[in-house]
């Protein structure tokens, strides 16, 4: 797998933010301080430069930057706290990867990262920035010559994946809905279509990817009935992890009624179907993001009607303009 | 000053003095066994949790009681119109309505940032201009409308304030822009004041008293980062400082609509804060006096 193929699960599924006010441009700088003690030392030193992007009043920065620096870092503890939310939604990469680093330091560091920033003045979810920021470093890390990535990344992939489709399942609940969300140069030619449930995904991943996931929960629920071991010299490791195979598994996200995000496996044939309904699709459109023709197509089309009736993929219609909208609301 | 307040708002019942309760944060004291130890002294239960959250057993033990509730929300950003999402409105009038709240309050600043989400929480005040003023009565506007419930924005805490309003005129412009009723967090206008170095009561005379619903009470003190900054932390420890004390009695006795003061004192033991909510009984009695 490549770091490519795991960052593809921030797919710009979600509705973007509408443009900010100036007081919001400015809370969300303020936000970045409160975070990275860097952006701090940057705004005192060069205001100007440190908030080229950010276009906020020049007052208000003239009144920002008249404050004790210090007030910044007074809640020592906000990127840790922060951090530790961020990684019980990656318990494997997490483990994997601070038994990579070594350091909890090289973790914080994601909050002076672009990704972070980005997602702060974007109002975006912290959690996917920093699973797009983690798979890009190991990704770097492999591309000049590191070893032992591809499980991470794998991994990565497949929480990854479980993060966005708890994203997906709360934006519905707040009324932007990704599946609902407006198609711009669509190739498809009927107006109704399939997408998936919010909350559903379809992923792939390398086979033997939850074979790590299982092997590091067994190894963190042992570190976890005497949490001292790890400062022993022979404190057990997730390393040596089982290995990967050459080709794939495939699974199916389900988010439960109170967000949770369930796993299911899936053979690779229902999981074309479920990738191809990320987006709207007809027929036809089914057919090409799965290559398939002919009779392949047609069962193609017959899996997305069974996983219709489970409630995974749902009917919606496209209306003028791109306007996606549930079936029963079309009019 | 601007319009009367909501005719609903000025027929709220007067609760008289309360206490607060957060979700599952504990230690805590049990406002039922506290009643129950002290009798006379808490009227109310404020709740502050989120729309995630939702309500917990011991707030839920209460009004099942027969006894009054307030709803403090902990999750929104009214100066962002996009935070204001249909799952929000919904299920914070669900919650407020399960506590039978005569009102919804709540600190008016950035409760989060980016989306609602876990891990993107904190507390940031607004942006003191006039601009973010009309965000933020549009916000309690709409959130008034969509829950039906009167919405009373608090004066957050802050160790740093950006804009030129003051903060009471801030307030003051939400409420006249929105109609609203307002919640004075003494606590937190002390901090202010201090931050601008100004007297505790400077701002008040200007301020429009009569639109003030309910006061927080809470107790605070120095604290001092290992960098030397120094700073008043607003920790709700059970002494109330003296300039507190000071805008109380001022406020209290010009504020001719005021229902509620509520007194953050829940993590504190329970033998601690009686003298304050005495004191605070005292001037403020459930019963309008004759």
């Amino acid at each position: 797998m490549s770091a490519s193929e795991s960052l593809a699960v921030d797919d710009g599924s979600l509705w973007p933010a509408p443009p900010p006010d100036a007081a919001s441009r400015m809370q969300r700088v303020v936000v970045r301080m409160l975070f990275d003690p860097e952006f701090v030392e940057s705004v005192h030193a060069d205001p100007e430069g440190a908030l080229a992007e950010d276009d906020v009043p020049p007052a208000l920065v003239r009144q920002l930057i008249a404050n004790d620096r210090r007030l910044w870092n007074a809640d020592r503890l906000r990127r840790r706290r922060a951090l530790k939310v961020l990684l019980e939604e990656f318990p494997t990469a997490s483990a994997l990867v601070l038994e990579r680093w070594g350091r909890m330091a090289r973790l914080e560091a994601f909050f002076s990262s672009a990704a972070f920033h980005r997602a702060v003045r974007e109002r975006g979810y912290m959690a996917l920035a920093f699973h797009a920021w983690l798979a890009a470093a190991i990704g770097a890390e492999e591309a000049h010559g590191g070893e032992g990535g591809r499980a991470l990344l794998a991994v990565l992939a497949l929480e990854g994946a479980m993060v966005l489709a708890r994203r997906h399942w709360k934006e519905a609940r707040r009324g932007r809905d990704p599946g609902l969300r407006a198609l711009a140069g669509d190739e498809g030619t009927d107006a109704d279509r399939l997408v998936l449930s919010a909350g559903c995904l379809g992923v792939r991943v390398p086979r033997g990817t939850l074979g790590i996931v299982q092997h590091v929960q067994k190894w963190s629920f042992e570190v976890g009935l005497v949490p001292a071991l790890v400062l022993c010299e022979d404190a057990p490791t997730p390393s040596p992890l089982p290995p990967l195979g050459d080709d794939h598994e495939h699974y199916l996200i389900e988010c439960d009624e109170t967000g949770q995000a369930r796993l299911s496996d899936v053979e690779r044939v229902w999981a074309d179907v479920l990738m191809a309904c990320r987006t709207p699709v007809d027929r036809s459109l089914l057919a090409a993001r799965t290559r398939t023709r002919g009779p392949a197509a047609a069962k193609a089309w017959e899996r997305a009607e069974g996983l219709l009736e489970a409630g995974v993929l749902r009917e919606v219609r496209l209306e003028d303009g791109g306007r996606i909208v549930p079936r029963e609301s079309a009019s | 000053m601007g319009s009367q307040l909501p005719q609903r708002l000025l027929d709220a019942p007067r609760l008289g003095v309360g206490i607060s309760g957060e979700y599952g944060v504990r230690p805590s004291i049990d406002p039922l066994a506290f009643d129950a130890a002290h009798p006379g002294l808490v009227h109310f239960l404020e709740f502050g949790s989120d729309v995630e959250r939702g309500l917990d057993p011991h707030v839920l033990a209460w009004v099942d009681a027969g006894k009054k509730a307030t709803y403090h929300f902990l999750d929104v950003n009214f100066e962002e119109a996009e935070d204001l999402d249909e799952g929000w409105l919904v299920g914070t009038a669900e919650h407020a309505r399960r506590l039978s709240a005569p009102w919804i309050c709540g600190d008016s600043g950035l409760w989060h940032f980016g989306p609602r989400d876990r891990g993107h929480g904190l507390l940031l005040p607004p942006i003191l201009t006039e601009d973010s003023a009309r965000a933020t009565a549009e916000s309690v506007a709409r959130t008034a409308e969509a829950t039906g419930l009167p919405v009373l924005p608090e004066n957050p805490p802050s160790l740093y304030w950006l804009g030129d309003l003051h903060v009471l005129e801030y307030f003051a412009r939400v409420s006249e822009l929105s109609g609203c009723g307002l919640l004075l967090d003494i606590a937190h206008l002390i901090i202010f004041q201090r931050s601008r170095g100004l007297a505790p009561t400077d701002g008040l005379n200007d301020f429009p008293l009569d639109r003030v619903v309910e006061i927080h009470m809470a107790g605070g003190g120095d604290a001092e980062t290992p960098d030397g900054y120094r700073y008043v932390d607003d920790d709700h420890r059970a002494e109330i400082h003296p300039d507190s004390w000071e805008v109380f009695d001022l406020v209290v006795d010009r504020a001719p609509n005021l229902k509620a003061v509520c007194y953050e004192c829940e993590h504190n033991d329970a033998e601690e804060v009686v003298p304050v909510f005495e004191r605070l009984n005292a001037a403020f009695p459930p019963e309008v006096p004759a």
